[in-house]
């Protein structure tokens, strides 16, 4: 593997570890699949498809989101949002974020 | 738009069945609230290679299927449903290689019973080995990071409009290849076996008694190997797939016909077995070769029937599509 190759692979494995804070964060309003990808990137939080829906289906069965199908210009979406048991858990995790920030932030400087 | 039909077509297919209808749904909605904002930001349809290269990168239905599934142990889901593609077409291959290369067992002084064993143990062995090998090889491949897009290199246009899928049982495929399978058995069995012999008993006294099928069976041998072989290569196929398309069903229904003409030509044999009685020359075997005539012809118009039927099932589920 070559050096660029390594620095992506662990690229990746550093944003895998923040997305699930993103999404949750994200989901405290309520979006559709495609709006939540879209609001993400407009943030600068570009994920592709293939990582961003499975994800949320998993946390939709980890109880964290609830979801409804509902019809919007003549198409089905399927909508999602923070249950109670996903409010409490990104406040849990945005405390762990910020105190890990602060960790790396001393170890880094 | 064709393409993105076939490729959620293809992409439905990696999916677990509890959760294929949802998650299809899902995606089709989102690739096209995705198109739509393309077309709207272009001001017009997107083109055909438009589509093309918005699906490449999306990543190959077997793919995108994998971000969906559970993460196994051994193989993990970015490599599982290429792992599972290649275990399927090899277990095929090497199991219809050992049944072929069995034959000739066919042909040595094994007993019905101990040649279906046998047979079973050797496909069982080879199952076991293919198993192995592909793990392994699987399992090398995701410890050296090989390259998935050279796993999954695809091309939209290449992927087909399967039509609409019939969900079958299983259970029902797998006993219907194990039926066949022993009929094909037994089937070659009669013609190179001198005859049958069987025992019985008469008065106390016990006698054998010579039972050979007539010569005009020879004449429908081997188009009936064929067509059980076929029968069982497509039941294979739909328990391995789990469902029927259009072309299997067109490839049933022209089974059926062809044997619904062979047992036609069947029943007009003149003669079905031959007796040559050895001892007790006065019993009436005469009788008993009316009432074997009688029964074969009952056995050959249930399975006509049943091919009927099955003819009919088909033509109505194509009709319905």
């Amino acid at each position: 593997m070559t050096e660029i190759e390594h620095y992506q692979k662990l690229k990746l494995e550093l944003r895998r570890g923040v997305l699930i804070l993103a999404v949750l964060a994200e989901l405290r309003e309520e979006h559709y699949g495609y709006s939540l990808r879209k609001n993400l990137a407009s943030q600068g939080l570009e994920i592709d498809e293939g990582t961003l829906y499975p994800l949320i289906r998993r946390l939709e069965k980890q109880n964290l989101l609830t979801s409804e199908w509902r019809e919007e210009n003549k198409r089905k979406k399927r909508f999602y949002q923070l249950s109670d048991v996903g409010k409490e858990v990104l406040e849990k995790l945005t405390a762990e974020w910020q105190q890990t920030q602060t960790t790396l932030n001393n170890i880094i400087s | 738009m064709k393409m993105i039909n076939n490729y959620l077509n293809s992409f439905e297919n990696y999916l677990p069945e509890d959760s294929k209808d949802e998650v299809r749904a899902e995606l089709e909605s989102l690739i096209y609230e995705e198109l739509e904002d393309m077309q709207e930001s272009l001001g017009r349809d997107l083109s055909q290679q438009e589509q093309e290269s918005y699906l490449l990168k999306l990543g190959h239905p077997m793919r995108v299927a994998s971000g969906y599934l559970p993460n196994q142990e051994l193989i993990n889901k970015d490599y599982f449903p290429a792992y599972k593609k290649a275990l399927e077409v090899s277990l095929i291959i090497f199991s219809i290689i050992v049944l072929l290369t069995s034959i000739r067992l066919n042909f040595e002084d094994l007993s019905i019973i101990g040649f279906v064993f046998d047979v079973f143990w050797r496909v069982l062995e080879a199952s076991l080995d293919v198993f192995v090998v592909v793990t392994l090889i699987f399992y090398l491949l995701q410890k050296s990071n090989y390259d998935l897009s050279k796993l999954y290199s695809w091309s939209p246009k290449d992927l087909t409009s399967s039509g609409k899928k019939v969900p079958l049982s299983r259970f029902n495929r797998f006993f219907e290849m194990m039926f066949e399978g022993l009929f094909l058995v037994f089937w070659n069995h009669l013609f190179f076996s001198e005859q049958i012999l069987i025992e019985s008993s008469f008065m106390g006294n016990e006698i054998m008694q010579n039972i050979s099928i007539s010569a005009e069976w020879q004449s429908v041998h081997w188009i009936i190997n064929f067509l059980v072989g076929a029968s069982l290569l497509l039941n294979a196929y739909h328990f391995l797939k789990g469902h029927k398309n259009t072309w299997s069903t067109w490839v049933n229904i022209s089974n059926n016909l062809v044997s619904i003409v062979v047992l036609a030509f069947i029943a007009s044999f003149e003669q079905y077995l031959v007796i040559e009685s050895s001892e007790l020359a006065n019993f009436n075997w005469q009788k008993i070769v009316e009432y074997s005539n009688i029964n074969i012809l009952i056995i050959l118009g249930v399975i006509a029937l049943v091919a009927l039927w099955d003819i009919y099932a088909d033509v109505k589920r194509l009709k319905g599509n």
